[in-house]
């Protein structure tokens, strides 16, 4: 049984439940009679005379301007094409923490948390998609899945969140827009085999990507399967720098980041200028051989690799803040939205109109 | 009159729209607002239904059942701003509509929103209380808070500030940034998405594209912590700004982005002046022979400014900065 409206005389407490186009029930398949089962029916005498109710007066009016949640790929193609906008490529194995690590920057940024990320929260045209994360997020408390996985959706690319930054400094009045795939972890295994006929169609927006964002389960190269994981992210390490080199672009920032790392058993500080070297991370490095010698290759093909430690909830997030989160996005922001320096405009003062050299003038004759 | 601009109350449920309204029509019924009075009196059954509680020592409650639209037709008396009349706009079930927009995109953009969107300013309402989910302030914490407005306030105040020299506001104070937190404090989820949300759609049908910003004194943003009263006495002590800071970073964030510092300001509203719920005021309250409730806000130097003028936040939404003087 599908779509039975509802009848007159009756009225529904649910307003949500009402499909605007068709004012039809959208809960008609849950019962076999909705009439006469479904709940949110009331059926009483003077709900049937309550004309002007404010459930029915809120159910009028137009749809929103746009949905607020993530976009598709023409969406995002859309936005693409009218704006500058900036893309950034989140690959990683299913469960590595990608859609997290997506929260907690959105967290952090909604938090006030910025830190030295120089730009300030402008708009989003995901806004409910973020919002619906950021509310998994906070029910999650301690055990089990923490936004829950990205659903997999049919022969389609996932979805885009989107947000919309401003420069913190005064000076710089430029609109960003940035656009995050949230892609599910099955297509990035298959494009990790092989990179055929499907995996360009579903991940076709690496050829547009200003940058791209490894996420790895730094936990799980610690697992009894850890040389297998090390082997795969190396993989989708190579070829994310692969697709980095086919867009042309030179200093395209590849960011890796390790993901779970309050989980592992070091707790070490590593130098800025020594992140691409494993000895720097200890254990870890020595644990991810594969990895780092495939990030060794993004200097020969003019990726600007930089490699990152983050754990985006370490803690029910009413308990403590994220790790680390930030960074990378800076670190992408940062050459994403490099500019060339100009020199500064000078023009020469002309000798004939100067009142200062017909002054000058007059005192040497 | 020259002028009729629109102005229009807005927030989520439960914000403190409808406090204010019933205060300030009172206040107007009552003649007590030095620069505001009622243009033209028309249907008056829904302001007695709002301003008739408080005699009462009640707050104003809605019908169920009901839904309805309030305009009140709002002019400048006296001659400190130019004759003026304003349009104040404001909807029983504005909340609700703002919630349940942000979640069911199918329907709710009415054409009255749509409307409202073009106003001049925009007062926007949010409860302390529906912002504070995890009050994690430890005493340490809260002494961190303290210390520095209480140097401000009191060790080191000074003789001549900006605010005496080029008037309220001066040159626009940015809004101090937020309080970076210890790896301890927990995350707040955010709470104004819907408010921003709302504020996206009202700038889409004013064509403003994200990021620019609209022309000056055309757009104002006047923030309202209603229920002031019962703010946390860290933020009591230290203002609005600090409050809309720390615990609407996003918000603030976006406003910063998207409109001009001068067009944006913030205020701590306490409309009746304590909780009528608690029985000792209530009676103190009613008994009262003037009005209660005052307005909070920041002036230039970071000092805490006071006004017992409830049309203060609509003064400043109509004429700008003029109005803290």
């Amino acid at each position: 049984m599908t779509g039975a409206a509802v009848a007159p005389g009756l009225r529904c407490q649910n307003v949500d439940c009402v499909v605007a186009a068709t004012g039809r029930c959208a809960r008609a398949a849950e019962f076999e009679d909705p009439l006469a089962e479904c709940p949110d029916l009331d059926r009483s005498v003077e709900a049937a005379r309550s004309v002007q109710t404010p459930a029915s007066a809120l159910a009028t009016g137009a749809a929103a301007p746009w949905s607020g949640k993530p976009l598709d790929q023409g969406e995002c193609e859309a936005l693409l094409a009218r704006t500058p906008a900036r893309l950034l490529a989140v690959l990683g194995l299913h469960g590595a923490g990608k859609t997290c690590l997506l929260t907690s920057f959105f967290l952090q940024l909604a938090d006030g948390q910025r830190g030295e990320f120089p730009y300030r929260f402008a708009s989003s045209l995901t806004l409910h998609g973020f919002g619906e994360l950021a509310e998994r997020a906070s029910q999650w408390r301690g055990q089990g899945e923490i936004v829950g996985h990205t659903p997999l959706e049919d022969e389609r690319p996932g979805r885009f969140l989107h947000l919309g930054f401003r420069p913190a400094a005064r000076s710089d009045e430029r609109h960003i827009d940035v656009l995050c795939n949230d892609t599910h972890g099955e297509i990035i295994n298959a494009f990790i085999d092989r990179v055929d006929e499907r995996a360009r169609r579903l991940l076709g927006f690496l050829s547009r990507a200003d940058g791209f964002l490894v996420i790895i389960d730094a936990e799980a190269l610690f697992s009894a399967d850890g040389t297998k994981q090390d082997a795969r992210n190396s993989l989708l390490v190579q070829r994310a720098i692969d697709e980095a080199k086919q867009t042309g672009r030179a200093d395209i920032p590849l960011a890796l980041v390790f993901t779970k790392f309050d989980r592992l058993p070091v707790d070490q500080v590593v130098p800025v200028d020594r992140r691409l070297d494993p000895r720097s991370w200890g254990s870890l490095g020595a644990r991810a051989p594969r990895i780092f010698a495939a990030l060794r290759r993004s200097e020969s093909a003019g990726v600007r690799a930089d490699v990152f430690a983050a754990s985006a909830f370490p803690r029910p997030m009413q308990e403590g803040q994220p790790i680390g989160v930030m960074a990378p996005f800076h670190f992408f922001l940062l050459h994403a939205d490099r500019r060339r320096a100009w020199s500064p405009w000078e023009s020469p003062i002309s000798d004939t109109t100067s009142a200062f050299a017909a002054m000058r003038r007059w005192r040497i004759e | 009159m020259t002028d009729r601009v629109a102005l229009a109350l807005l927030g989520g449920p439960e914000s403190g729209k409808t406090t204010y309204l019933a205060a300030l029509g009172d206040r107007l019924l009552t003649g007590e607002l030095p620069c505001l009075e009622i243009e033209r009196l028309g249907d008056t059954t829904d302001l007695s239904r709002l301003t008739e509680p408080l005699f009462e020592g009640r707050y104003p409650q809605r019908t169920k059942g009901e839904r309805f639209h309030l305009q009140l037709r709002l002019a400048t008396r006296g001659n400190r701003f130019p004759a003026s009349a304003f349009d104040l706009h404001i909807g029983d079930y504005d909340g609700e509509e703002v919630e349940r927009l942000f979640k069911v995109r199918t329907r709710g953009w009415t054409q009255e929103w749509q409307d409202r969107a073009e106003s001049r300013a925009l007062l926007l309402f949010i409860r302390p209380n529906a912002l504070t989910d995890w009050p994690r302030m430890t005493s340490a914490m809260d002494q961190h808070l303290r210390a520095p407005t209480n140097r401000m306030l009191h060790e080191h105040p000074a003789p001549l500030t900006p605010e005496d020299l080029f008037g309220a506001r001066g040159f626009p104070p940015e809004a101090p940034p937020p309080r970076p937190k210890t790896t301890d404090e927990g995350v707040r989820v955010p709470t104004c998405v819907a408010v921003i949300e709302l504020l996206q759609f009202i700038r889409h049908v004013r064509r403003l594209r994200p990021g620019v910003r609209p022309v000056r004194g055309q757009f104002r943003i006047a923030l309202i912590a209603s229920a002031w009263d019962e703010i946390d006495i860290s933020f009591a002590e230290r203002g609005p700004a600090h409050y809309f800071s720390e615990t609407a970073a996003l918000l603030e964030d976006y406003l910063w982005s998207n409109f001009y510092e001068e067009d944006v300001f913030r205020f701590g509203l306490s409309a009746t002046g304590g909780d009528l719920h608690d029985p000792v005021y209530r009676e103190r309250y009613v008994s009262r022979t003037g009005g209660a409730g005052d307005i909070v806000w920041s002036g230039a130097n970071g000092r805490l400014r006071r006004s017992s003028d409830l049309s203060v936040p609509l003064c400043w939404a109509a004429f700008g900065d003029r109005a803290l003087e």
